[in-house]
């Protein structure tokens, strides 16, 4: 990759200075409590960094993320399963299947020009009711009837104890992160953000699109699936319905709209906020209403941040000029 | 340097351009005029392999590449600045120049983003502003830095003065001398004619999808054909 900013290194270290302090502290001196919330949090902060890499970037809005998820956390539950493999094997046959499901969707769909604007949304949330229902029909993943994953994790390092969740879950946090960092700071993020303004000059001053979306989405893709790993063995038992569930990917959109793309932790603000605002509306009793409460806050942040958390901070860091239709002399003559 | 032989180029049934010959020579201006709607965005297209061509041929330094795809083009040394700009607006004016410099044959021929802030100062002095903020003219500087920084053979304009106050317009005009006189072969496609004549060695009149006239800028200027078609004179 190459840099366009020498200056990236150093959110990479406060990247990793955070998800250390985070995997040596909390399950130290945390509560069981905290650690499970910490965890459920940065399943979903995965989630919303792997979604903004490609569809943040690129402009193309993927309602399928929650495929790549469901996808990892199935693929684990059965190599787990069916095999002797550790965990983090397991793991990493979720995000290569993961990625694998996201590269023939992408070669597919990117090979149209058809699917290049709002169609894409609509393609991705037909892939999802597909994978949902091959799943359900596929008796090596499911056949309907859900599987349990706990037997075959007891006695374990990562079944024994959320801690070890925690810190797997940190880590890929870590390697989500540093994927953002590259697509902010890389010649390759500044081309899918190219794509993003206007595909047909990011082309004419070559960049191979179609290459850029098709791999992009696959690491999206992947990422996400090896956010199922840990989820799989943290849920114990998996079922279509819950793990494919709609309103996952519009939990993650919700997430990077109100987090804000400007910068790349604008996610990971959003999923703080997000499952804060679920977790403490808990306590109303009435989940219906919590959703409720949750999309009208996230209507509100928008009226008042159109671009989101990260765009709002950076409109005091970016200098930005009131336009005006003075031209400066002094430039060209 | 630049050949095309009878291009033609259909948008479903309707032809637009409709069998075009016309020749570039290394070093030279050449302006392509004709009112909105004659061919001339789709002419640039086609060139710059943004729009499929359904019969003749683009020739370009002896190679034929009229069915390249338009990714290849900086590679051959052909760089756009497209009409109405169309910068990155929510990028700063910096990854702008740098998008210029994303295929790694632009990165080999440039010298670096400091030729670009020589050339437009303005830009030197503000890197960072997001370029949808910029002014109208401001946009046009970073249009041409963008397409100029990957040092092309050939630099096509489309419509570079449109929607641009007329101090703007003489400003850009101005900029693309200055560029000629640094040595680049320049394709300019315009419809303030009376201006792009003036600075082009050759002109091409565009009509319905024909070359009509051709000659030098000065011929094309005098002619009375085109004093009464499109210069509004006697």
């Amino acid at each position: 990759m190459n840099w366009l900013d020498p200056s990236a290194r150093r959110p990479f270290a406060i990247l990793a200075a955070g998800v250390l302090l985070a995997i040596v502290l909390v399950p130290a001196v945390g509560t069981s409590f905290a650690v499970t919330f910490g965890f459920q949090f940065l399943i979903w902060t995965c989630l919303a960094l792997s979604w903004a890499v490609f569809s943040g970037n690129t402009g193309y809005a993927s309602f399928g993320h929650g495929v790549f998820f469901g996808i990892g956390t199935y693929i684990t539950a059965a190599v787990l399963r069916e095999t002797n493999f550790s965990f983090v094997v397991a793991m990493l046959v979720a995000g290569l299947v993961a990625g694998a499901l996201a590269l023939v969707v992408g070669l597919a769909v990117f090979s149209s020009p058809r699917f290049a604007g709002d169609l894409f949304g609509l393609v991705t949330l037909a892939m999802a009711f597909i994978v949902m229902t091959a799943v359900s029909n596929i008796s090596f993943l499911d056949g309907g009837t859900g599987v349990f994953v706990r037997e075959h994790t007891t006695g374990t390092w990562i079944g024994s104890s959320t801690n070890h969740l925690f810190i797997v879950a940190g880590l890929l946090v870590a390697l989500c992160g540093a994927v953002s960092i590259a697509a902010s700071t890389t010649r390759w993020g500044a081309a899918l953000r190219a794509i993003r303004d206007d595909e047909a000059v990011a082309e004419s001053l070559g960049v191979p699109t179609y290459r850029y979306k098709v791999l992009t989405f696959v690491v999206s893709g992947a990422l996400a699936g090896l956010a199922g790993a840990p989820q799989a063995v943290y849920l114990g038992y998996v079922e279509v319905g819950g793990v494919f569930a709609l309103n996952i990917p519009l939990f993650v959109i919700m997430m990077v709209i109100l987090g804000g793309i400007t910068r790349w932790w604008g996610p990971i603000i959003g999923a703080a906020v997000v499952v804060a605002l679920r977790e403490a509306l808990l306590g109303i009793g009435s989940a219906e209403l919590a959703q409720v409460i949750v999309g009208l806050s996230l209507v509100a942040v928008i009226a008042v941040m159109p671009h989101g958390v990260s765009g709002f901070v950076s409109r005091f860091t970016t200098k930005r000029a009131i336009p005006t239709d003075r031209t400066v002399r002094g430039g060209a003559s | 340097m630049l050949e095309l032989n009878g291009l033609v180029v259909s948008y479903g049934e309707a032809a637009a351009l409709r069998g075009v010959d016309l020749s570039v020579e290394r070093g030279s201006v050449v302006s392509l005029v004709g009112s909105n709607g004659a061919g001339k965005s789709t002419l640039v297209k086609a060139l710059l392999g943004m729009q499929p061509s359904s019969g003749g041929a683009i020739v370009f330094d002896g190679q034929d590449i009229t069915h390249r795809p338009a990714t290849d083009r900086p590679a051959l040394g052909i760089a756009l600045v497209p009409e109405g700009r169309r910068l990155f607006k929510d990028m700063s004016v910096r990854d702008n120049l740098l998008l210029g410099l994303h295929h790694s044959q632009a990165r080999r021929r440039s010298t670096g983003l400091d030729h670009i802030y020589d050339l437009f100062p303005i830009l030197g002095q503000r890197p960072k502003q997001l370029a949808g903020t910029m002014s109208g003219g401001e946009q046009q500087m970073v249009a041409l830095g963008r397409a100029l920084v990957s040092q092309p053979s050939l630099l096509v304009l489309d419509e570079p003065s449109l929607g641009l106050a007329p101090i703007v317009v003489q400003e850009v005009f101005r900029t693309i001398e200055r560029v000629t006189a640094e040595g680049v072969t320049v394709l300019l496609a315009e419809q303030n004619m009376q201006k792009a004549l003036e600075l082009s060695d050759h002109g091409y009149v565009l009509a319905d999808g024909r070359i009509v006239m051709s000659g030098t800028g000065e011929e094309l200027l005098s002619s009375d054909e085109v004093r009464k078609a499109y210069l509004g004179g006697p």
